[in-house]
């Protein structure tokens, strides 16, 4: 077995570190053009001819002075984690902002190399940077990259394995003589401890601590060399903040690497200055005081139609082939157990679901390209203001959009927001926010009662409804339960950039793969238990009398009519008839049938499976048994008001199994937790109702 | 002069950051601080939020209210690129001990 180099890949947020794995590596890491895309650890292995490099590619981090929660997972590895390397990616654009950073990974002691990627946008603007010069003054080694034209990715493996053989370089970064005499005078007295024998280990939390580095300090504080070390630091930070006029030590250390890491970016990289760029051409329209939020609500809404009228085609087409395979097999098959459980449950659930894949992967390639060119953060930048009247702050709006895909990476990505209180409330109205899973069960409802010219609109109003109920909720939560100002808006604008196509087809596929592997195991297994449990008990008393009566009956018309009265009250007897009967009375308020109420209960395991389970109930409950059909089968036996009741069922109720399951890892406290397991579907019931009243009462 | 009350288009040189800890580091780490020459490209229709180019380079956003808190010093245009190399230039640089071993 080949030895293993473990690699920590550490950079600024959106400098390009999940990009550069995915080049190194053909790995599919998530990737977009805002900070924050990666909130959580990811390992990728390459294997070479000696040895495996195990990768490790972490939340961006500004500093080692940690901020919002995914920043502090980042620390925590580096801090506590047994790896060899440190692989340092920086974005060549903002060199200056991202070596502070490097500086402080220095500090560390650590092998490390220095990744200064996005090359290829410094040499369009006919600039250029030093690599050799760069390598000698950090005293690490320097590769230039560009994770789109894969330029120097092939000379980063060879890099890591050449500087695991090597012997660690000294360090060669050093503050002015003051700070210097302090770090020295600090590191002595740590010295003294056993725990702090090494001396580059001793320096690097001797730092931290004039840095005012609360994670050590509280490592430090449980030790016996405490005290003596606390009244040193309290020396210098006292003598340090008077000698050089500033408020804390922690700027100090701040100032001397700005102006250390300016002095590199100076030396390596010669680069002219620009007139406006394209960025900022694009930027005078896109965030125009006056027009942006306009134009951005014609992103979605062109994106919400696109979804419905671009989609109709494929999805037409991927019906009839389901309606053809279960008309066959139906034909083919013997009729019997096998024939009844394929042709009228797992192939129609099955088809039903996958018929609705083109409208979903329409809208994760609109999401893909709002992420990848960079817009994503300026629709935040727009909305913060508007947000703010809401209780929500402007970086909000990226897991809240992000929630349109799906809930499980936006409950997840709402860890780029520091304040608590900020990140509850947007979790708790995540919910609000369609996940592409609810696509399926909108586009049919939509296609039974709406017609093809009004659909994309009608599309657009159930997610713009979403999205305003959530706002009007995330006000009522900030009024009652989290008192108090949101945390104030700051975000980088990354420049436009053209989406990576390679990056797009890998996401699109890798979500479709991951669709059509739920279609296959978990709907068809759901969809084969809801058959049986639709289909069985028999009754053979009920079978006969209707057999008899079938048998005598020459009327094509009546012998068809008696055939679905017996599939309807064999279904009503079956055990699945008996479940939604009992759960009825809690839907009958709404004008669900109990083959609707089973279908939305159905739906806490998996939103596709709503429409799964209403072609399999609708489908055994009749004698015809196609795909396309439910659509039409909708029509005949849901009214138009119980199917906006069942609309605003399925935007707001709990979102899938999966997503809770987030929910409660992410948010640790089971008030919490009981809290976002009841409203939503106390909240859906209320609304739903309303809803179906007021229709009624308008003469609906 | 307070960064919040700087025009669109104007240039101005950031002299101090008075937030408080944490925020005031974040906005440092990102590139408001002491030096730093910043833009106003533009702002939203409330006036809310301002987007700022700084140092002729990367671009960021923040609320108007925390902009209240850093007070610049505005230049005129035509001196906008002296300032970019200020630090450079080791006679003008803020830290002029700071030491890279060459």
């Amino acid at each position: 077995m080949n030895k293993q180099i473990k690699v920590a890949i550490v950079g600024q947020p959106n400098v390009g570190k999940s990009s550069l794995i995915n080049a190194m590596s053909n790995a599919k890491l998530h990737v977009g053009n805002f900070t924050g895309v990666t909130v959580e650890k990811k390992e990728v292995f390459i294997k070479s001819d000696l040895f495996d490099i195990k990768m490790t590619d972490l939340p961006g981090i500004y500093a080692l002075n940690t901020y919002t929660p995914e920043e502090t997972v980042t620390k925590n590895f580096l801090l506590n984690e047994q790896y060899d390397i440190i692989l340092n990616v920086v974005d060549a654009n903002v060199l200056s902002r991202n070596l502070m950073l490097t500086l402080q990974l220095l500090d560390m002691h650590k092998k490390m190399i220095l990744v200064v990627n996005m090359i290829d946008e410094i040499e369009a603007k006919k600039g250029s940077l030093d690599a050799k010069k760069l390598s000698i003054l950090l005293g690490i080694p320097v590769i230039l990259t560009s994770a789109k034209t894969s330029q120097g990715i092939d000379e980063i493996n060879k890099t890591i394995i050449q500087t695991y053989r090597e012997k660690q370089n000294d360090n060669k970064i050093y503050y002015t003589q003051k700070v210097e005499e302090r770090i020295k005078e600090l590191t002595k007295t740590l010295q003294k401890s056993p725990h702090f024998k090494d001396e580059n280990y001793a320096r690097f939390v001797a730092i931290r601590l004039i840095d005012k580095d609360e994670n050590i300090y509280k490592i430090i504080h449980d030790l016996p060399i405490f005290i003596e070390a606390h009244n040193v630091l309290e020396k210098i930070y006292s003598s340090l903040t008077t000698e050089l006029d500033e408020d804390s030590t922690a700027d100090i250390l701040s100032n001397e690497r700005a102006a250390i890491a300016h002095n590199l970016y100076i030396e390596a990289v010669h680069i002219k200055q620009q007139d406006k760029s394209l960025s900022e051409k694009i930027d005078n329209i896109l965030i125009h005081p006056i027009l942006g939020l306009p134009i951005f609500l014609f992103f979605m809404w062109a994106l919400f139609q696109l979804t419905f009228v671009l989609g109709n085609y494929p999805m037409n087409i991927i019906g009839d082939i389901f309606t053809y395979t279960t008309t066959t097999l139906a034909h083919i098959l013997p009729s019997g157990t096998v024939n009844s459980a394929l042709t009228h449950g797992i192939i129609p659930a099955i088809g039903a679901v996958v018929m609705f894949l083109p409208n979903i992967l329409i809208l994760f390639f609109g999401l893909n390209l709002l992420e990848q060119t960079g817009y994503m953060s300026r629709a935040a930048y727009l909305m913060d203001g508007f947000m703010k009247h809401f209780g929500l702050q402007g970086k909000a709006f990226v897991p809240l959009v992000s929630g349109f895909g799906c809930t499980v990476p936006a409950y997840m990505a709402a860890r780029t927001l520091k304040n608590p209180k900020d990140r509850i409330i947007t979790m708790l109205v995540l919910g609000f926010m369609s996940c592409g899973a609810r696509l399926p069960i909108y586009i049919l409802l939509i296609g039974a009662f709406f017609s093809t010219h009004a659909a994309g609109n009608v599309l657009f109003a159930i997610y713009i409804t979403g999205a305003i109920l959530g706002l009007i909720f995330a006000k009522i939560l900030r009024v009652v339960l989290f008192k108090g100002e949101p945390e104030p808006f700051v975000m980088e604008m990354p420049p436009y950039r053209l989406p990576s196509y390679k990056a797009l087809y890998m996401d699109l596929w890798y979500k479709t793969k991951m669709f059509l592997k739920k279609a296959g195991t978990f709907i068809a297994l759901a969809a084969l238990s809801v058959w049986f449990l639709s289909t069985y008990p028999h009754n053979g008393a009920l079978e006969k009398s209707y057999e008899i009566k079938i048998q005598h009956t020459k009327n094509i018309q009546i012998k068809k009519q008696l055939q679905n009265e017996l599939s309807a009250k064999s279904l009503e007897d079956s055990y699945m008839g008996h479940i939604g009967k009992f759960i009825e009375p809690v839907f009958k308020p709404l004008g669900f049938d109990w083959r609707m109420s089973v279908s939305v209960i159905a739906g806490l395991a998996a939103k596709e499976v709503v429409v799964s389970t209403m072609a399999t109930l609708y489908s055994v409950g009749n004698a015809s048994n196609t795909s396309k059909g439910l659509i039409q089968k909708v029509r005949e036996n849901v009214s138009f008001n119980s199917a906006i009741a069942l609309l605003i069922i399925i935007m707001i109720y709990s979102p899938c199994v999966a997503a809770m399951s987030t929910f409660y890892a992410e948010i640790p406290q089971w008030a919490w937790r009981i809290f976002y397991t009841i409203y939503p579907n106390v909240v859906a019931w209320l609304f739903a109702y309303g809803v179906y009243k007021l229709l009624g009462a308008v003469g609906h | 002069m307070k960064l919040s009350k700087l025009t669109i288009g104007a240039n101005a040189i950031i002299q101090s950051v008075d937030l408080q800890e944490p925020l005031k580091y974040r906005f440092m780490e990102i590139g408001l601080r002491v030096g730093t020459v910043v833009q106003i490209c533009s702002k939203t229709l409330t006036s809310d939020n301002l987007y700022l180019k700084l140092d002729n380079s990367s671009c960021i956003s923040i609320n108007k209210d925390e902009a209240a808190h850093i007070k610049i010093l505005p230049i005129d245009q035509r001196d906008q690129s002296a300032h970019y190399g200020k630090i450079s230039d080791s006679q003008d640089c803020v830290y002029p001990n700071c030491i890279i071993e060459k």
